[in-house]
């Protein structure tokens, strides 16, 4: 299997068991690019070793808010965009830190940042750009992964 | 008495999801104390006197790892119980936090069983009861 293939296999992996361990919600991978209306919420972070990686999961507010929600029932009376951009980085920081365990399983130590709030940019796909879509319920969302270990020539 | 535990994570959502799992995991009467960083942690273990400590890895400031050192070097906390909770836990990983004296280590996002077969010897019947938690 190619070095791509696995890596997004475990990206897979690592978002459905994440969606469905921390907010219950068992999100369907899409097999082709959606449109994401309406504003969104965006979180980028860095895988610095054993590959240089850097990833960004865009999502939805209005999912985002519910996600939020989900997690902290009657907990929280107020759900603020500051609890909302934490549960997303949260999310993107686990799913990613699932899917570097998933890699590198027994081999070595690998590192990465700390999840950066980022820019919406739901309408450029560049090249070198690995963007896999799911969703939940009715809304969209995607992670995208680009790096030299991920995308392959040819 | 009631069991006093420090949760240390960046995130404040990670804190909530730690804490609630606790609770459904039979520590529904311990009193929480939450820190965003490590260094705060250090702060709050020593003046809470903390039963138990939870730690992320990966925090600003002073992270898991250092925290774990600094908990193990002091002769007054040396003891104390010190659970790390990472989305980073490969073999290595968990091998270099338990030569450094984690008493767990627990992969992101937690697992209920997994969480609750680690806490289990903290827990007692009078204090917190037992519950039943569904294998996964």
């Amino acid at each position: 299997m190619k070095k791509s293939d696995s890596l997004q296999k475990s990206l897979v992996k690592a978002v459905l068991t994440s969606m469905e361990n921390i907010a219950f919600e068992e999100p369907e991978i899409l097999s082709a690019p959606v449109d994401i209306e309406g504003e969104t919420v965006a979180f980028s972070l860095q895988v610095v070793s054993p590959y240089l990686l850097t990833t960004r999961l865009e999502i939805p507010k209005e999912l985002a808010i519910n996600l939020t929600r989900t997690i902290y029932r009657d907990d929280e009376k107020e759900i603020t965009d500051v609890l909302v951009d934490d549960t997303v980085g949260e999310f993107l920081n686990t799913i990613i830190g699932t899917m570097m365990g998933d890699l590198t399983l027994g081999e070595r130590i690998f590192e990465m940042g700390l999840p950066q709030k980022s820019k919406e940019k739901k309408e450029t796909q560049s090249g070198d750009v690995r963007r896999i879509f799911f969703r939940i319920e009715e809304f969209p969302f995607f992670i995208e992964i680009h790096g030299d270990a991920f995308v392959e020539p040819g | 008495m009631k069991m006093t535990i420090v949760i240390a994570d960046d995130s404040r959502t990670a804190r909530f999801l730690i804490r609630q799992y606790l609770e459904m995991v039979g520590f529904y009467q311990a009193e929480f104390v939450e820190a965003e960083n490590g260094r705060v942690a250090l702060q709050q273990v020593k003046d809470n006197k903390a039963n138990i400590l939870f730690t992320d890895y990966k925090m600003p400031e002073m992270d898991g790892l250092d925290l774990l050192r600094r908990v193990k070097a002091s002769p007054a906390l040396h003891d104390l119980p010190v659970v790390v909770i990472t989305s980073f836990a490969n073999q290595a990983k968990i091998d270099e936090l338990s030569e450094n004296g984690a008493y767990a280590v627990l992969q992101k996002p937690l697992s209920m069983s997994k969480l609750h077969e680690t806490m289990k010897p903290f827990l007692s019947y009078e204090d917190y009861g037992d519950q039943d938690i569904e294998k996964e």
